[in-house]
């Protein structure tokens, strides 16, 4: 139904309808950000990676593929640019490691205000001491799976994968995050242990 | 779906819990609920899932508003700037042939280009001016046209026009907002048109009274009397004409035009400074707050969003309080204002 609707923007765009290619922009770019900065923390290169890609996009629309979700096409290109910038400037893959400052110093949205208000102040901080021991590609593939909400296929068709490498990812990433959580329960029960003795 | 021999990463993976948790519903918070009543053991393990899922979703990272729209703004210079390339390119191996001429043609770009700049100066000094009427939250006005047409502005609205009106073939107004025209017709001047802007869709008109709620990115016009032509910017070939008491809308994500039969003063009474909601849900009364008063507006719980509900007595729209303690009454909720916030939870 989405793609649907998207794919007969899609084609507007491969006509030449300004309207359509802002619409594209408008709709994706949180997403994109996003997904470029599990990538690399550089935010320059990101925002010109973007700004090229629409830029290409209307280029080249009428030679433009007809992709089924035109998100997922973003999404792939994207990460194409990004990589491919990141080596031009033989910068290696910068480690965009989460660090817990950085979640506070960001603008928080208004469904990561919903989210941490379900969450404890105490378990919030151990859970993302785990998010940041997470890899590049770990979080990449957590991005697309549990933000995106993307198929393995898909998920495996943009980083250039197979299937069972980004499933085995994030299995990983929950594995790692279990074992906070698990730090953390037996933390609380030591805590209880002492109240009970004195 | 046999959940037995589920482990932790399990829950986490699987799509349907997945989808309870990033989006709660009461379907899905009742199977959810009658899973731990018959596996009460498996409780902690589904709630240290949640835990998981919600912690995955907090890695993000935005882009301010600002640095959207400054994105925006230079991929289109890059896209303007391309396109002149495009045009002025030539095939490589003219380019050779030509290269005896590089300098000597540089020279001559050079002052083609002042003598381009020097005219196209003249040629905007010469342009009719831009007009543009704005109100502020909470705030109407009522504008006459050049063509002693009236227009009443609702708040937080933008109408620009250009001026000199009596040279012109058509008579066209942008809109950004709401407003309620009443449009003079024009006999003498050849049944001049009069046409308003908006970004989804343009009004055309002879003479007649209408309102234009352009908002949201959606554009919805109702039609009090007179007939109009509603030309589509998003879907071509798909005009429609609109008879009096009708609503025609569009948006982005709706590019078809709907028509429905509607009672117009429900839409318009915003002119005499009145509020009527009938059958208007909670979430319609949160983007009025915000659309009309600038307030943010957060309801704590979704569901709450498409209870609808109507008033009786009909409200003043400059009383926000008033209003604000009517939303408390009728939908049973808190609403606590905190400067330009306001948090709608359930009592």
């Amino acid at each position: 139904m989405e793609n649907q609707r998207e794919s007969v923007i899609w084609q507007k765009l491969k006509k030449g309808d300004t309207q359509a290619l802002d619409y594209f922009y408008d709709t994706h770019i949180q997403s994109m950000y996003n997904y470029g900065r599990k990538i690399t923390d550089h935010e320059a290169v990101i925002k010109d990676c973007i700004q090229d890609l629409f830029v290409d996009i209307w280029k080249n629309r009428q030679t433009l593929p007809h992709p089924r979700s035109p998100k997922f096409y973003l999404l792939k290109a994207l990460r194409y640019k990004i990589i491919y910038q990141l080596k031009k400037e033989k910068r290696q893959l910068q480690t965009a490691y989460l660090s817990h400052e950085k979640i506070s110093a960001q603008v928080p949205s208004h469904e990561f205000n919903l989210i941490a208000k379900q969450l404890s102040e105490e378990k919030r901080r151990h859970l993302l001491k785990g998010l940041k021991k997470l890899s590049n590609r770990q979080r990449e593939a957590i991005v697309l799976k549990f933000y995106e909400e993307l198929s393995y296929e898909e998920i495996a068709a943009i980083m250039g994968i197979n299937s069972q490498s980004v499933y085995n990812l994030i299995h990983q990433s929950i594995h790692m995050l279990k074992k906070y959580l698990a730090v953390e329960i037996s933390f609380l029960a030591a805590q209880l242990f002492l109240q009970v003795l004195f | 779906m046999d959940y037995t021999h589920y482990q932790l990463e399990d829950f986490v993976l699987d799509h349907d819990f997945q989808q309870w948790v990033y989006r709660p519903g009461p379907e899905a918070d009742q199977f959810w609920k009658n899973y731990i009543v018959q596996h009460p053991e498996k409780e902690p393990l589904l709630e240290q899932a949640r835990q998981i899922l919600l912690t995955l979703r907090l890695d993000q990272h935005h882009l301010e508003a600002s640095e959207v729209q400054q994105l925006k703004a230079s991929i289109h210079e890059k896209i303007a700037e391309t396109e002149e390339a495009t045009i002025y390119s030539e095939p490589s191996h003219v380019r050779l042939a030509r290269q005896g001429f590089q300098v000597w043609l540089k020279r001559a770009a050079v002052f083609i280009g002042f003598l381009l700049a020097g005219s196209l100066l003249f040629w905007f000094l010469s342009l009719p001016e831009e007009m543009k009427y704005t109100t502020g939250f909470n705030e109407t006005k009522t504008i006459l046209l050049p063509d002693s047409s009236t227009v009443i502005l609702n708040a937080n609205t933008v109408l620009s026009m250009k001026g000199e009106w009596e040279k012109a073939s058509e008579r066209v107004v942008n809109l950004e907002g709401e407003a309620f025209f009443q449009v003079k017709e024009k006999p003498h001047l050849g049944h001049q048109k009069f046409i308003v802007n908006t970004e989804n869709a343009s009004v055309e008109v002879l003479g007649t009274e209408f309102n234009v709620n352009n908002r949201r990115q959606k554009t919805e016009v109702v039609l009090r009397s007179g007939k109009v032509k509603l030309s589509n910017h998003l879907i071509q070939d798909k005009d429609v004409y609109m008879e009096p008491g009708e609503l025609a809308a569009l948006s982005i994500e709706r590019p078809e035009i709907i028509q429905q039969k509607v009672e117009p003063e429900k839409y318009i009474s915003w002119i005499n400074n009145k509020l009527i909601l009938d059958n208007t849900s909670l979430q319609t009364v949160a983007e009025l707050l915000e659309d009309h008063y600038g307030f943010e507006v957060v309801i704590e719980d979704p569901q709450q969003s498409e209870r609808k509900f109507s008033a009786t007595t009909t409200l003043t729209l400059d009383d926000v309080d008033m209003l604000l303690d009517l939303i408390e009454k009728s939908f049973n909720v808190q609403v606590t204002k905190n400067g330009k916030q306001i948090l709608i939870r359930d009592e």
